[in-house]
């Protein structure tokens, strides 16, 4: 039940990366991962298994709406939401710096990634200068909204856990 | 209280008459005193005369200030729906300038591109991925779209249908760095042709150009049929920047696209042979 509606999150989330994200460019494209900052978030708040099957359910929506080749947002996201739990351990041991580290890892390697997986399918690395302008403000951003994220995935998770019993008694 | 016999009464009358005329008749046989006694009454008139004439003034005043108002009120009335209307009309003629620019470059289009029709499309979204230069469109297979198949609009080119599902289709724009199309430069006597690449800082590169062949900034880039990915004469940019080395065997050229990458609208496909229909 929780992973269906953090899915239906993250399906939103993907639909507002491809639809309003790009109008809001920062400082030479640099824009905020929403897919990404979920995905790394729920991974903390619910441990690796759950962090997988979001990290798939959020790429492959990304996948549906990019012209990259398919699948390779898919699998990226569905390791960021494994290694993030697994790395990273749990929200309760960690506070704001492990939601901004998490924040700058998982943005690090999710950008650096993607360009390495598409040089080698024979698309064009865009740059040094352009990856890194694109970057720094892309983590900074990412850091930024990390903590929402994190605070909306607990919320949702402390909701659906007394649901749950409720349900049980 | 004895009462006055009526007889009585009316010889009073009389006698008051008669005295009214004997002090008139007297005043203007004297004109000093009767301007004495004109002079004295008007002094105690003038401030009630001055009150109430100020007062039917102002009356008359707010009438009429009441009565141009309500006509003033309808003339602004009129006024004002006739800018309404004036306005909605100019709105109507510009859009129509638009609009018929738009169509005059369109059928100049086409006459260049051939044979082909134009399928008018949407952008829906674009690639979520900052390197990645690609824009989604609301029109697929059932619409006859196909992979390959060029992406214009009025302005020039903007790309190639790079993948196609029944409703929607992802286009790579030339800008994006993986792009490579054939281009020729319009204005040169040379026509010389190159290879033109998206350009990681943004804008276009054309490539293997001759270090003999003499360019120019502002010149025209158009598409070229060589490898047959697009149809002859398609605008693309002009050239902005000339980069040659005296070492070098080939020189390259910096290309402003004649689209607006950023902010795409009426964009249409090309549905035509040369795009492997």
């Amino acid at each position: 039940m929780a992973l269906l509606i953090y899915g239906a999150v993250l399906v939103l989330a993907a639909l507002a990366e491809s639809t309003v994200g790009y109008r809001l460019d920062a400082l030479g494209g640099g824009r905020v991962n929403l897919v990404l900052v979920l995905v790394a978030a729920w991974s903390l708040v619910r441990g690796a298994q759950d962090g997988l099957a979001g990290g798939l359910i959020g790429g492959l929506a990304l996948d549906l709406m990019s012209g990259t080749p398919f699948g390779l947002h898919t699998v990226l996201l569905g390791l960021v939401g494994w290694g993030t739990a697994t790395g990273g351990g749990t929200l309760e041991r960690g506070g704001l710096a492990l939601l901004f580290g998490t924040a700058v890892l998982t943005t690090v390697a999710y950008h650096g990634v993607t360009v390495l997986v598409l040089r080698v399918l024979g698309w064009d690395f865009p740059g040094l200068m352009r990856f890194v302008n694109v970057l720094v403000p892309t983590i900074f951003l990412n850091a930024l909204f990390m903590p929402f994220a994190a605070a909306f995935a607990r919320r949702l998770d402390r909701a659906l856990s007394s649901w749950r019993r409720l349900e049980l008694e | 209280m004895a009462r006055v016999a009526p007889a009585r009464r009316r010889s009073r009358s009389w006698i008051f008459v008669l005295l009214l005329l004997g002090a008139v008749g007297g005043l203007m046989l004297a004109p000093g005193p009767a301007h004495e006694v004109e002079a004295f009454g008007s002094r105690l008139l003038e401030p009630l005369q001055a009150s109430v004439s100020a007062v039917a003034g102002q009356a008359e005043d707010v009438t009429s200030v009441v009565r141009r108002m309500s006509e003033l009120s309808r003339q602004n009335d009129q006024y004002r729906e006739e800018i309404d209307r004036l306005q909605a009309e100019i709105a109507r003629l510009r859009e129509l300038e638009v609009e018929n620019r738009d169509l005059r470059n369109l059928l100049g289009l086409k006459q260049r591109a051939g044979t082909g029709e134009l399928l008018p499309v949407r952008v829906i979204a674009r690639d979520p991925s900052p390197f990645v230069q690609a824009i989604t469109l609301d029109r697929g297979t059932d619409d006859g779209v196909k992979e390959g198949m060029t992406i214009i609009t009025w302005r020039g080119v903007v790309g190639r249908v790079s993948r196609v599902s029944p409703s929607s289709s992802k286009v790579l724009l030339i800008t994006d760095t993986s792009s490579s199309i054939s281009g020729r430069i319009q204005s040169s006597e040379s026509r010389v042709t190159g290879i033109i690449r998206g350009r990681p800082e943004g804008g276009l590169l054309m490539q293997r150009i001759p270090q003999e062949e003499t360019l120019q900034t502002g010149e025209t880039v158009v598409t070229s049929d060589f490898g047959g990915l697009m149809p002859e004469g398609l605008v693309i940019g002009q050239i902005i920047q000339i980069r040659r080395k005296d070492v070098d065997v080939l020189q390259e050229a910096v290309i402003e696209p004649s689209a607006d990458m950023k902010r795409l609208e009426r964009l249409y496909v090309l549905l035509s042979p040369s795009d492997g229909r």
